[in-house]
């Protein structure tokens, strides 16, 4: 049933963007079913910590079509990545991608099933010209990382990336999510792993207090695919950062380390739903929050294991480092499970820096800040265990020193 | 010179008085053992005198060289040369060893308007003193005490004290389970300390702490107060005859 009686301006100009044009039969769809949804707001199960239709209930006018040269985000210089830039209503690379690389526009690609009733999914169908497809040829090592910056200024902006690793296929991705002003970044990843091949993920979500932000990963992983995920997030005015996952194959291999950092009045959601619909999977997925001000950190984790998905090993865990009286974090951890012989498991935690820890260390001579700093940091860090790259391990660290030194200076 | 001038402190909601007119005087250079039944007070004493900040002092004074130190912050008597031995020492995931040690380090220096140390000239002396404390390298390189025995955290409470190189310890039951190697190495390592001015005070509940830390002075803390000093002889002595009387006597 939908309860969305009248439009917000955002909803309006989303129906009007799509008034007098011949969009072709898949946009047609998003556009309609987009119309009929809505923006997901907190009366809906899945969005109750995350209410993007309040977040936008002023509309940035849609990004407008001018060139732009992509260039290395702050901060990746030492990564040296091949950047693509979703920027100015279309995406925009420069040179030949990688070797075993290749990059195309796709118009009239269907959204995969697992985000075709998404409501911000529907939204980026809908308003994107063309997805683009990044392909990675069979049994092609990528050494290098491609970075895919979405950036939006004032704006929204809309994008939907296909990567599609072929068999044995390895590929490091990055993902850098990035507001200024009051603006509404909302992007896709439709990913399709073949079997055996293997994908870094890096996600870094940063920007402005009032920046809005909807990405929505879609991983379809085959036989013993391999899925590596580090995420940082630091919240924005309303963040939705969405993981979904459906192991297809036998064997596949999934580790997810995402941790949000947020201060003032910033809000982050860190959903995921993983679907196993396959034998002998492996699952560790790592939550952490440090949440401070009158900030807001949400988790919602699924892990749903269907009948013949017998031997999954799989766990699930959250745990809040809440920082200041007002600070909140709202986990919602989630089995369902159809199948007899498996082992899943998930935790959830929250609480306050450990005092006998932080006298320990003031007691070798650390200040209060610093010793807080230090635990903070010590909490969080273990999300970026897994990345292999060191340069990209240390950009990361970097923007966790810089958050720590910001709160530092504000008292923390 | 560490001064303790009838110390009283109570901990807790319901306010418990741990402390009752604690009175001691280490002077500079000097060992001294505080020896005492369990609850007696060693451990809040150790804990007051550092500056943890759920203790508090209902009254008397903690100087160290003449001046007060209840009104600094934990940090800042560390700077002031204070160093406490944990009797239970953290472990701190995700925090590297040898980088807080710096920091720590570093940190104290800052306060005391001092040069910071070098990386290299760090590593250097790290290396030294680990080897003299019996870590390895490689435990260097592991988050702060995790996976670590009682014993290794002890060995890396020693490395601290040896790196930080305070004014004064304490040493809160650092004897507490070790074995007879790791007992020795404390020893040597108080041994190599005692420079004619740093001072010790050794809280532990055996004698057999002592027969390699040699102490100037032996005092017994039961129900919160010093009841009886005395030459290393009073550390046999209880040995032999227990704490009772002492407990009787508070």
């Amino acid at each position: 049933m939908s309860v969305v009686a009248i439009k917000t301006p955002f909803e309006e100009s989303v129906a009007n963007a799509g008034q007098g044009f011949n969009l072709g039969e898949v946009r047609q769809a998003a556009f309609d079913a987009f119309q009929t949804q809505g923006l997901p707001h907190r009366r809906l199960e899945a969005w109750r910590w995350t209410d993007l239709r309040a977040a936008l209930k002023d509309a940035a006018p849609l990004a407008t079509t001018r060139p732009v040269e992509p260039a290395t985000p702050e901060g990746f210089s030492d990564v040296n990545p091949y950047t693509i830039v979703v920027e100015a209503g279309d995406v925009f690379w420069h040179g030949d991608p990688p070797a075993g690389v290749s990059l195309s526009r796709v118009t009239g690609a269907p959204l995969p099933t697992a985000l075709a009733d998404h409501p911000t999914a529907l939204a980026a169908a809908a308003l994107t010209d063309s997805a683009l497809a990044i392909h990675v040829e069979e049994n092609a090592t990528i050494d290098l990382p491609i970075l895919i910056q979405h950036r939006a200024v004032g704006e929204q902006r809309h994008a939907r990336i296909c990567p599609h690793l072929s068999h044995n296929a390895r590929l490091t991705l990055i993902e850098v999510f990035e507001t200024e002003a009051y603006a509404f970044l909302n992007a896709t990843l439709e990913a399709k792993l073949d079997a055996k091949s293997s994908l870094n993920r890096i996600v870094l979500q940063r920007g402005v207090d009032v920046g809005v932000t909807s990405a929505v990963g879609s991983i379809a992983m085959g036989e013993a695919a391999d899925l590596s995920q580090a995420a940082l997030y630091f919240g924005g005015s309303a963040i939705r950062m969405e993981t979904n996952i459906d192991l297809n194959g036998p064997g596949a291999k999934v580790s997810l380390e995402s941790a949000s950092l947020l201060s003032g009045a910033r809000h982050a959601d860190a959903t995921s739903i993983i679907r196993h619909n396959a034998v002998d999977c492996e699952v560790r997925q790592n939550h952490r929050s440090a949440v401070s001000g009158a900030a807001r950190a949400v988790f919602q984790g699924k892990f749903l294991v269907e009948r013949d998905a017998q031997k999954t090993d799989a766990q699930m865990n959250a745990a809040a480092l809440l920082l200041s009286d007002e600070a909140q974090a709202n986990h919602k951890p989630e089995l369902e499970i159809y199948a007899d012989d498996v082992e899943c498991a998930h935790g959830s935690t929250s609480g306050s820096l450990d005092s006998d820890a932080l006298f320990y260390l003031r007691q070798r001579g650390l200040n209060e800040g610093q010793a807080r700093a230090l635990l903070i940091d010590a909490f969080v860090n273990e999300t970026l265990d897994g990345v292999e790259n060191d340069a990209i391990a240390n950009m990361m660290r970097s923007e966790i020193a810089r958050w720590l030194e910001l709160e530092l200076s504000n008292g923390l | 010179m560490l001064k303790i001038d009838n110390l009283h402190a109570s901990v807790g909601v319901e306010d418990a008085q741990i402390l009752n007119g604690l009175s001691l005087e280490v002077p500079n250079g000097e060992v001294h053992a505080v020896m005492g039944p369990n609850g007696a007070g060693k451990s809040t004493l150790s804990y007051v005198a550092a500056g943890r900040d759920d203790y508090e002092v209902t009254g008397g004074d903690v100087s160290l060289d003449g001046e007060s130190i209840l009104d600094l912050d934990p940090n800042e008597r560390a700077a002031r040369g204070l160093f406490l031995s944990f009797q239970h020492p953290m472990e701190i995931p995700g925090v590297a060893t040898m980088n807080f040690i710096r920091t720590a380090l570093n940190a104290q220096r800052k306060a005391r308007g001092e040069a910071e140390v070098s990386a290299a000239e760090f590593l250097k002396v790290i290396r030294q003193k680990a080897a003299l404390v019996g870590l390895s390298d490689q435990k260097l390189k592991r988050p702060f005490n995790v996976g670590f025995s009682g014993g290794e955290k002890k060995r890396m409470e020693m490395l601290q004290m040896a790196m930080l190189e305070p004014r004064f310890c304490i040493m809160d039951e650092t004897d507490s389970g070790l074995d007879i190697d790791a007992l020795k190495m404390v020893g040597e390592v108080v041994n190599d300390m005692r420079d004619g001015t740093r001072g010790f005070l050794v809280i532990t509940h055996y004698q057999r702490l002592l027969e390699h830390i040699k102490p100037d002075v032996v005092h017994v803390l039961a129900g919160g107060r010093i009841v009886k000093s005395g030459g290393p002889e009073l550390a046999l002595q209880l040995e032999e005859s227990g704490y009772d009387q002492f407990i009787e006597a508070a």
